[in-house]
């Protein structure tokens, strides 16, 4: 907003006074005030190049036409947008672009959504004086995710400048000169960027398209629903394109993903992971609810699995058992996760917990929600001093790598400690092992050349998802908190998954003084207790793939122990180990809620009917509630519009750990780890190296690694 | 009495080498102005006084070009030396440096002194590589004699020159491009503003100069501001270096004031080859509009006069075209080097010089349509002023003026196939034999 007086300025565009800020250009000016203007090259989040010329316009005091992307305001400023000079350049450009551009706009994925073809119809002429040869382009190979049309680029320079300037790894350039100029990518090894796929969205016609979504749809029939990414605790807002079929008796179908604009989380990125796991879906998909009998599966209706639970639980009732334990993967919504504990508690069972490879939980009771100092991802430039302890930052969470390169291009330091092969390229790096990082951290104040020793500035230290399974999780927190509040620095953790935070808040975790007062339970066993505990009568498994999301040792399954899986796919550790499987609806077939590890609620509608009988878990957790007896169910609306979650970024509480004992216990990454990314094909032959399919299913080998270090 | 060869092109005998040169009178002003610590803005008045203006093609005032520097600035700044010269029809600014180098090194290190800059850049043309090798041997003398180098001759000052050796493009010679390619990048003109002068090489003030404007300068300061606007005739300030090239009897490069008489300078150059007519001339290199050789006949080459002509003086790279020459083949020999060279950054050059170029080789092959003249006309237009750079109207000008003013022999090729000239004389005018 336009405060103070000595601020702003005051133009005339097309006879109409218009205020501006001292140093803003024409075309900011005119996107604020709703004057349209045409433009290819111009982009409000990448530099300006002013080299498609679409945007010129008559400005007073000038013979030439000026481009409106690169010409700052001045007072008193005359602007003619829409003069006999500026739209007969419109349409001259317009024309020198298209000689060359090939016309299939009725096989090309860009059409309906193609800036030139819009443009096209606004200013483009009917017929053309054009009669020689077009040029023609090779096609990149770009890899699965992107499909390329190199005859229609129009040298925008978009993708180029979206590598060197937000992703910050140019992997795609110019080459030659004049109307043979084109772009090449380096090494010719296509995109190893894990944001390549914005250079979709970026690119104004269609020569880089959606190679996954290639030749399926056309964007004007495609339902926009709005959504969270399920891939990473930034919280990306996207919207899910769905596309309803004209036949009633075809299901909808989920065209592709694309970013909603959020200034404050994701700007208008989107990580590719989180873009192109749409694709593992549907595949693999378990529709019917399956039980085991006698060494077979046999499908079977959902009344008949609620009869099978119902008597299976008084069984165990009868029995005396509670020492079942619920496990919840990372996906889960904040619904699902309440009502789940809810039944669980409810149950009177001690064991329930939402991410199942934390080794180090001791001071969960501590926390609710998201855990660190309240941030904001858009503020990272405030910092001075900007710390990252372990994980691979570009990787694991791609659009936090993306704002932390704007932080460093403002003169933030970025240090990353851990793997230096891991590290972002321009940070600084200290190597350090997992093991030695508590040792590390506790001599800040004690070396005067400790780089946490420097208290000039403001610092914010990022917890990866290598400390959240890390063997001394607990005492890094306890420390950073000490640390936060005596130095006045923000500390955030970062965790697997979408909505660990929200699971959290909602009661998934074996103590939970909120749910266990409000539900009258005895509180659970931590995890990092259940480890040495003999094998659980009962596992729960809620959205997980068998034992490899999890650290539990595969001995639990040897023995007498009933795993009940509800699950998106129908895996082959589950038809192995499971005694009975229950189809779940996948995130856009329900209504959900997740919460990022700021804090951040995101709501989204449900947008498909789910494949099969599949069902919320929600509804499922609510029809096992109502069979018990004596239970008034507090929905979770209810319960969630008046709860008074603990605010963000409070850590309550001290205690003193005992830090022995503990090793890390070293995972795949999060993103690795993630069933419905493992089941996106083009996604995992993209990002071969980072997203290492593990076929086998072997939990003893990720056991065994806990004992040496992974990070040498 | 002749004013040839008087500037830049003044040594009959051989001054590429250090010593030579300093016999000659060489590093005199320089050595004046170290030692005593001259007043810089005395400099700058004295080039003022001169109306000494770029000779790139421009016709910048240097003196106004070298005030935009801020001299309270104190970070590093820079001066860069543009001997990219490739503007066809020139081949100045390469004499000067086979021929004068030191010169040249002398009148950048005048300009650097009054524009306190730490640091010269000179930037050669790919193609001179024998000059470039001869700069590099010169430089060594000049380091060597502390004439250049830290602490030079004592007076505490330091000044640092690079060459460069350029990797064969024509838009690099624009200065802002010539900045890009000295970073490392590609030789993409940069939009203005912010000009080189706030903000140029790594993103540091910087001038930018032709390899001839610098070279004058010793010589100006040496003899004073008024000799040198004595020099010129007609009105005009000084002397220019025209190469004069085309259907000439002995083409060649001479120092002539500003203000001859464009038949003296034919007549230096042998005058139409053949003993023919005259045609038409592009008086600065093929950028400038083409005129036809009656108007050129009684002008004289004075920047202003040729602009009151229609065209400009540009680098002073003058092309004679006779009377048999065909201006279609003529043009075609241009645009498919602008076609060329265009770097392929703005929309309107990009594609149009290419479909400039075909239009124009569909009319050499006898396919060309009624409308392609009128076409060739409007595509012109359409490029002309809506670039980054002034390449636009490099490649426009001499598709307009051509048109404007040989447009029968254009209109006679669509027609009937072949050439207007082919049939009156039974070539093209493009063979170096004489056809009658």
């Amino acid at each position: 907003m336009i405060n103070e007086q000595h601020d702003s300025i005051s133009l005339v565009i097309d006879g109409r006074d218009v205020c501006a800020r001292v140093g803003e250009t024409l075309i900011q000016v005119m996107d604020r005030q709703g004057i349209a203007i045409p433009r290819f090259c111009y982009h409000p989040d990448l530099s300006t190049v002013a080299s498609c010329r679409m945007c010129l316009v008559e400005v007073d005091m000038s013979p030439k036409l000026v481009p409106s992307c690169v010409t700052v305001v001045h007072e008193g400023m005359k602007v003619l947008t829409k003069s006999e000079k500026t739209r007969q350049s419109q349409k001259d450009v317009l024309q020198l672009l298209l000689i060359n551009h090939p016309l299939d706009c009725p096989i090309c994925d860009q059409g309906g959504e193609c800036d030139l073809q819009d443009l096209t119809i606004q200013y483009g002429s009917g017929s053309s004086s054009f009669c020689e040869t077009k040029t023609a382009a090779p096609d990149l190979d770009l890899g699965p995710l992107i499909a390329t049309h190199m005859s229609r680029c129009i040298k925008c320079s978009r993708c180029v400048r979206f590598g060197t300037e937000i992703a910050s790894q140019t992997e795609l350039g110019f080459l030659d000169k004049g109307d043979s100029v084109h772009i090449a990518s380096s090494l010719k090894t296509g995109m190893s960027s894990p944001l390549s796929g914005n250079i979709i969205d970026l690119c104004p016609v269609g020569a880089l398209t959606s190679k996954p979504a290639a030749h399926t749809g056309r964007a004007w029939t495609y339902h926009a629903y709005q959504s969270v990414a399920a891939h990473d605790c930034i919280g990306s807002q996207i919207m899910w394109h769905i596309r309803y079929p004209s036949s009633h008796t075809e299901a909808p179908t989920l065209m592709r993903v694309v970013p909603k604009t959020d200034t404050a989380i994701n700007h208008s990125w989107l990580s590719d992971v989180d873009r192109f796991s749409y694709t593992g879906y549907q595949t693999n998909r378990l529709t019917k609810p399956s039980l085991k009998l006698d060494g077979t599966w046999v499908e079977i209706s959902w009344e008949e699995a609620y009869d099978w639970l119902e008597k299976y639980f008084s069984a165990l009732e009868d029995q005396g058992v509670h020492d079942a334990l619920a496990l919840c993967g990372p996906q889960t919504t904040m619904e699902e996760g309440y009502y789940l504990q809810m039944w669980w508690r409810k149950l009177g069972f001690r064991h329930i917990i939402s991410d199942a490879r934390v080794s180090d939980d001791r001071d969960q009771s501590h926390w609710s929600g998201s855990a660190g100092s309240a941030i904001a991802w858009d503020k990272l430039d405030a910092y001075e001093y900007i710390y990252i302890l372990g994980g691979d930052i570009l990787h694991e969470v791609p659009i936090l790598a993306i704002r932390l390169n704007h932080a460093m291009k403002e003169g933030c330091h970025v240090t990353c400690i851990g793997d230096p092969m891991s590290a972002l390229s321009q940070s600084e790096i200290i190597s350090l092992k997992p093991s030695n990082w508590l040792h590390w951290l506790g001599e800040a104040h004690e070396k005067e050349d400790h780089p946490l020793h420097r208290s000039k500035g403001k610092t914010l230290m990022i917890l990866s998802s290598d400390v959240w399974h890390h063997g001394e999780a607990s005492s890094i927190r306890q420390w950073m908190n000490l640390w936060g509040e005596i130095d006045h620095h923000d500390w955030i953790q970062l965790t697997d998954g979408p909505n660990a935070a929200g699971l959290q808040a909602v009661g998934c975790t074996p103590l939970n003084d909120h749910m266990d007062t409000l539900l009258q339970n005895s509180q659970g066993h931590k995890m990092h207790a259940m480890k040495d505990e003999s094998s659980p009568k009962l596992v729960w498994m809620h959205a997980l793939d068998g034992m490899q999301d999890t650290c539990f040792p595969k001995k639990w399954l040897n023995c007498d122990t009933t795993l009940v899986a509800m699950h998106y796919y129908d895996d082959p550790f589950l038809r192995e180990h499971a005694t009975l499987m229950l189809p779940l609806a996948h995130l856009p077939e329900k209504q959900g809620r997740y919460m990022s590890a700021t804090g951040n609620i995101t709501c989204w509608d449900r947008g498909l009917t789910p494949l099969g009988d599949a069902l919320d878990g929600s509804s499922v957790y609510v029809r096992m509630l109502g069979t018990l007896p004596n239970v008034s169910i507090l929905e979770f609306s209810d319960w969630f519009d008046n709860v008074s979650l603990p605010p963000v970024g409070v850590y309550q509480g001290y205690m003193t750990y005992d830090t022995s004992n503990f090793t890390s216990i070293p995972m795949w990454s999060s993103v690795r780890a993630d069933p419905l990314v493992r089941r996106a094909r083009e996604l995992n032959e993209a990002h071969r190296d980072q997203l290492l399919r593990e076929e086998t299913h072997d939990v003893e080998r990720i056991w065994s690694m806990s004992e040496c270090e992974t990070l040498s | 009495m002749s004013h040839d060869n008087l500037v830049c092109l003044r040594f009959k005998d051989d001054v590429r080498s250090f010593k030579a040169y300093v016999n000659a009178g060489g590093y005199k002003i320089w050595r004046k102005i170290l030692l005593e610590s001259a007043d810089r803005s005395e400099i700058i008045d004295v080039l003022e006084r001169s109306g000494l203006r770029g000779r790139g093609g421009a016709w910048f005032p240097t003196a106004v070009k070298l005030k935009f520097m801020n001299p309270e600035d104190e970070g590093t700044s820079y001066l860069v030396i543009n001997s990219d010269e490739g503007e066809p029809g020139t081949c100045k600014d390469s004499h000067i440096l086979r021929t004068n180098p030191h010169q040249l090194i002398e009148g950048s290190l005048i300009a650097s002194y009054a524009l306190g800059v730490d640091v010269i850049y000179h930037y050669l043309r790919g193609e001179f590589k024998h000059q470039y090798d001869l700069l590099e041997r010169c430089l060594l003398e000049v380091y060597e004699a502390s004439l250049l180098g830290d602490d030079m001759l004592g007076s505490g000052r330091s000044l640092h020159f690079h060459n460069v050796l350029g990797a064969g493009s024509y838009i690099v010679g624009e200065e802002t491009a010539m900045l890009e390619s000295l970073e490392g990048k590609r030789a993409l003109p940069r939009r203005k503003p912010p000009f080189p002068a706030v903000k140029g090489l790594y993103g540091r003030p910087t001038v930018i100069n032709n390899t001839e404007t610098l070279t004058s300068i010793p010589v100006i300061l040496e003899k004073g501001s008024d000799w040198y606007r004595s020099l010129g005739e007609q009105g005009a300030c000084g002397v220019k270096v025209f190469s004069v090239s085309g259907h000439v009897a002995s083409a060649g490069i001479f120092e002539l004031p500003l203000g001859t008489a464009f038949s003296v300078l034919l007549e230096k150059a042998g005058g139409v080859r053949f003993g023919r007519k005259l045609k038409a001339v592009i008086p600065g290199g093929t950028s400038m509009k083409v005129l036809p050789g009656a108007v050129m006949k009684d002008a004289y080459m004075d920047p202003k006069h040729i602009m009151e002509l229609g065209s400009l003086i540009g680098t002073g790279g003058v092309i004679v075209l006779d009377e048999q020459a065909c201006m279609v083949r003529a043009l075609e020999v241009m645009m498919s080097f602008y076609h060329h060279e265009s770097c392929g950054q703005c929309t309107p050059c990009r594609e149009g010089s290419g479909w400039i170029l075909s239009i124009i080789r569909r009319i050499l092959h006898g396919r060309g349509k009624e409308a392609d003249v009128d076409e060739l006309v409007n595509i012109a237009r359409r490029i002309e002023g809506r670039t980054i750079c002034a390449f636009g109207e490099a490649m426009a000008w001499p598709v307009t003026s051509f048109i404007i003013h040989f447009r029968e022999e254009f209109d006679y090729f669509v027609k009937t196939g072949h050439s207007l000239m082919s049939s009156k004389y039974g070539d093209d005018g493009f063979s170096w034999g004489a056809s009658s």
